[in-house]
């Protein structure tokens, strides 16, 4: 969770976001409460000038300004169009702050690659696992917060972008992504997760092809999974009982010890506290991995994957920066940080050293809202790590 | 202060009885003190009475959410076992402790009488994580070492298992320990020695003379201890946070911060849950109260006390420091290596240890400014505490004359945050000060706010044993010569209390630093202080980073130690 942050030399100046307001009536924006509202409609169309990858300004505006510490409205100035205009509206804003439940190494390439590609917007990537409730309280009391999300939940951003809360993606990079991993206009799907089965290379001679074997007798005692923390790992859970009624019941069965997420399951079975690692992605195993830690992962068969959305939030202190963050993330440059490392997988093709994941079902975790997911606690909590 | 008072010889002031005019009078008299209780009845009463209002909403609709939420029986009965248990070992263990250091010869007894304290001078979210580290059950680093025993050699796990319910009680137990030993010892010195060397001149073992000598006597102490670990026990929170996940335990506490986890957060079933939280401390602290009458009888400590010193026995300084050894220095060597390790594993070796976690801990910039967060807050928390603080001891003084109704109010007002777990209190904050009057969320000022009101009861009781070490003498002979209170305050009794103030001042800093249970609730992304980036970083992050954390938060709580020592001498960690 702990990130670089790169820093800049000019005092930020917060000023009214150009463009914000152009992409209030892309999104169909309406006041969503507190002094942070984006000003209300106006019509806009994409910047035709809009060319490949923006080029990052060399010399920052030296504009020192008063620091911070309540948000300017941002509906104060008339809102414009061009990219441009966005462009520099980011620098003066000079920050981008963003909450992430990806695993460190991807939120540290992402900042790496960020503040390379925009050195004078300085970029801090706050790691933690289902920040919605913070993101909400953020929004409810107008703290200065995040202004983008990345999470693999789905139902969360579906009910902002249904309130019209989220800014949609309008950069240069935003023509060539492809829809289908753009989802109501606004949640760009940058990631693609597979799920795997990570294992302690000492203690495992003869790793588990299915997540049928870890039902196994030898199993028992050595699990580590994760307690139903996100909609994610209810979804997945709940594709295993679909996939094989009983599995759940015969998971407890085997007495897995609980963690928050995959990071901490890897982690663990890196240490050789637990032999396998039921709950785990590439990307939380594969740097432990390069350090020489006794742990690798299988590809099980069968798998479904999960996606790791990012949006930028309408009520976001910053949200020209967060426009522009999300506009790289979006460029072959900002997919090759994310995806470039044989861990996940890109939305764009030909981005070189993704992982190769064909024909991937990826996880629905659309239904999985807050009530959905308290039904699912209920049921299974006990049996699940509380 | 008035001027008129009756003299009844027990050098008390009274108002003269059975005049209308002279309630009123006394009535008058108190106004000043308004300005202090006011602000003071706010600050104490404002969350809890926010979160109990919102509890008994709708004819108690919350208490029913409460009450049907899943395995709630088995939370309850967790945090009873909990509460009792921790409490009954470090009473048991402090006792014990405290024993031996009445055992110990002369020359080691400075310093090894200190040991057991140790412990406290270790936040507890650090002392934990180097606890997973040491009992992890399959490659914790003590239970490799015992399965080369041949009684365990056998398991391939074990035989400690820290995630489970009786070992969170042990540890929280352990830390306990310590405070005990802290208020046995301020008992102990009270003690005539006279008394021990009686019993030993007529024939009664050491072991007699401690159990029908000193431990009657140490009855209001022991009461008062007693108090003081169960609630604490009962609010134990980090100990079941950490540890408690991957066995899925779960306490009343640890079950009001899910909550917090949950947007809108359903702050009636918070507050249902820790009411019986919140009744059970009240009850605690007032059978405390009942047992030992006004504790300030006890602070004043004027006899040559302790044990005569002839009596000493070498296995008691080696029990006390084993138990520092156990409870300090194990955890802190774990985490340093830890620390230093590519990635957590069970393996001791020295080969591809570096420091690039520390660095990059270090240099993280969520670290740096919860670091900055952690301190600033304690700093001017501390600038408000110190003050207001000297001016309730003040009040609360019979002699300096405050009406009687200012001294009842003020010392029920003062004693609540005591009666209240930090966690309860915490989330009452975030309810209270997360809507208006006062919308303090995702500022540092609602950590500020928070500090203050938790730590109230023990600046005013750092500075109530400051100003009775004075005495009334000084304050009466400079009314009597003629000067008004507020230059009596400030000529005479603020310079001598200039030293028990800048202790207070830095055992509080110590004490704030540590916090975590009222700082975990609260907290906002932006706004963390160390122990709260500790837990994130535990449950999400990398294990030798989190070890980092912990080393830091461990030193910069010992440089405050050492300046609290420095300043108010080698007894101040007794005051406390």
């Amino acid at each position: 969770m702990l990130r670089t942050r790169r820093q800049h030399l000019v005092q930020p100046r917060r000023t009214a976001p150009l463009l914000a307001g152009a992409l209030a009536l892309a999104m169909g924006l309406s006041g969503c409460g507190g002094d942070d509202d984006p000003p209300s409609a106006v019509d806009q169309t994409p910047p035709s000038s809009a060319t490949g990858a923006v080029s990052p300004s060399s010399i920052p505006d030296p504009t020192p300004g008063p620091s911070e510490s309540t948000a300017e409205d941002p509906s104060s100035s008339a809102p414009d169009t061009g990219w441009n205009e966005i462009l520099e509206a980011a620098r003066q804003e000079g920050q981008v702050v963003v909450y992430s439940g990806d695993n460190p190494a991807a939120n540290d390439r992402l900042a790496a690659g960020f503040a390379e590609a925009y050195p004078d917007i300085s970029i801090e990537i706050i790691r933690g696992v289902q920040y919605e409730p913070m993101l909400d309280q953020e929004r409810e009391s107008g703290a200065d917060g995040a202004d983008l999300y990345i999470v693999t939940t789905q139902a969360w951003f579906a009910e902002r972008a249904a309130e019209g809360a989220l800014l949609a993606p309008v950069g240069p990079h935003a023509a060539d992504w492809p829809s289908e991993y753009l989802v109501d206009g606004a949640v760009v799907q940058g990631s693609i997760n597979p799920f795997v089965i990570a294992y302690n290379t000492d203690q495992v001679p003869n790793p588990p092809v299915g997540f049928a074997d870890l039902l196994d007798p030898q199993y028992s005692g050595q699990l580590a999974s994760s307690s139903v923390v996100a909609s994610v790992v209810a979804g997945w859970y709940d594709w295993l009982e679909t996939s094989s009624p009983g599995y759940i019941k015969a998971l407890a069965a085997q007495q897995p010890s609980f963690y928050e997420g995959s990071v901490p399951v890897a982690q663990a079975v890196a240490a050789g506290e637990h032999a396998i690692g039921v709950f785990a992605f590439p990307g939380s195993v594969q740097p432990l991995v390069d350090e020489g830690a006794g742990i690798d992962y299988v590809v099980p068969d069968p798998t479904v994957g999960t996606v790791s959305n990012i949006a930028a939030l309408g009520w976001a202190h910053r949200p020209n920066a967060a426009l522009v963050f999300l506009d790289w993330v979006m460029s072959p440059e900002g997919q090759q940080a994310w995806n470039g490392v044989g861990v996940t997988a890109s939305p764009l093709e030909g981005i070189p050293g993704e992982l190769e994941v064909a024909n991937l079902e990826i996880l629905d975790l659309l239904p999985w809202t807050a009530e959905r997911m308290e039904d699912f606690t209920a049921e299974w909590g006990s049996s699940l790590g509380g | 202060m008035r001027q008129v008072a009756v003299h009844d010889g027990s050098g008390i002031s009274r108002p003269p009885r059975s005049s209308a005019r002279a309630l009123a009078a006394e009535a008058r008299a108190g106004l000043p003190w308004v300005v202090l209780v006011v602000p003071v009845a706010f600050i104490v009463l404002l969350p809890i009475a926010r979160l109990e209002l919102k509890a008994f909403e709708d004819g108690g609709a919350a208490f029913t959410r409460a009450a049907s939420l899943p395995g709630i029986g088995r939370v309850v009965l967790t945090t009873v076992w909990l509460a009792l248990g921790s409490a009954s070992i470090a009473l048991v263990l402090g006792t014990g402790l405290a024993w031996c250091s009445t055992l110990l010869p002369r020359r080691l007894r400075a310093l090894t009488s200190s040991l057991p304290v140790l412990p406290i001078v270790i936040p507890a979210v650090a002392a934990i994580t180097g606890w997973a580290f040491l009992l992890s059950p399959t490659v914790g680093y003590l239970n490799q070492l015992l399965r080369r025993l041949p009684v365990f050699d056998h398991l391939d796990r074990g035989p400690i298992d820290v995630f489970s319910v009786p070992w969170i009680i042990i540890l929280t137990g352990i830390s306990l320990t310590a405070l005990v030993y802290l208020f046995l010892q301020s008992g102990l010195r009270a003690i005539p020695a006279d008394l021990q060397s009686a019993a030993a001149v007529s024939g009664a073992g050491s072991g007699r003379v401690f159990l029908t000598v000193t431990l009657p006597l140490l009855r209001p102490s022991l009461a008062y201890a007693a108090g003081v670990a169960l609630v604490l026990g009962l609010g134990q929170f980090t100990a079941p946070l950490l540890l408690g996940r991957n066995q899925g335990v779960e306490v009343l506490s640890t079950r009001i911060y899910r909550l917090v986890g949950q947007y809108p957060i359903d702050y009636g079933v918070g507050a249902a849950l820790g009411s019986p939280i919140l009744l059970a401390g009240l009850a605690i602290v007032v059978a405390q109260r009942l047992a030992i009458g006004d504790q300030r009888r006890f602070v004043v400590a004027t006899s040559k006390a302790g044990a005569a010193g002839d009596d000493a026995r070498w296995w008691a300084a080696a029990a006390i420091w084993s138990y520092a050894l156990v409870a300090a220095v194990l955890p802190i060597l774990a985490l340093v290596y830890v620390s230093v390790s590519p990635f957590w594993n069970g393996q001791l070796t020295l080969q591809g240890l570096t420091l690039d976690h520390i660095r990059t801990t270090l240099s993280a910039d969520q670290v740096r400014s919860a670091l900055a967060n952690s301190i600033w807050a304690s700093l001017l928390a501390i600038a408000i505490l110190i003050p207001v603080g000297f001016l309730c001891a003040l009040a609360m003084l019979k002699w300096t004359g405050a009406p009687r109704w200012v001294q009842v109010i003020l010392d029920l007002l003062v004693s609540l945050p005591l009666a209240v777990p930090a966690a309860m209190m915490g989330f009452g904050m975030l309810f209270a000060y997360t809507r208006p009057p006062l919308e303090l969320y995702g500022t540092n000022y609602i950590l500020i706010v928070a500090y203050v009101t938790l730590m109230l009861p023990y600046s005013t009781r750092l500075q109530t044993a400051g100003l009775m070490a004075i005495g009334r003498e000084s304050y009466e002979a400079s009314a009597a010569s003629g000067a008004g209170p507020i230059r009596t305050v400030t000529r005479v009794l603020l310079p001598q209390t200039r030293r028990s103030a800048a202790t207070a001042a830095a055992l509080t800093f110590v004490l704030l630093f540590h916090e975590f249970s009222a700082s975990l609730m609260v907290r906002s992304v932006r706004t963390q202080v160390m122990g709260t980036v500790v837990l994130d970083t535990w449950t999400s992050g990398i294990y030798p980073q989190v070890a980092a954390l912990s080393l830091l938060m461990a030193a910069v709580t010992f440089l405050g130690v050492v300046t609290a020592l420095w300043v108010g001498g080698s007894d101040a960690l007794r005051r406390l």
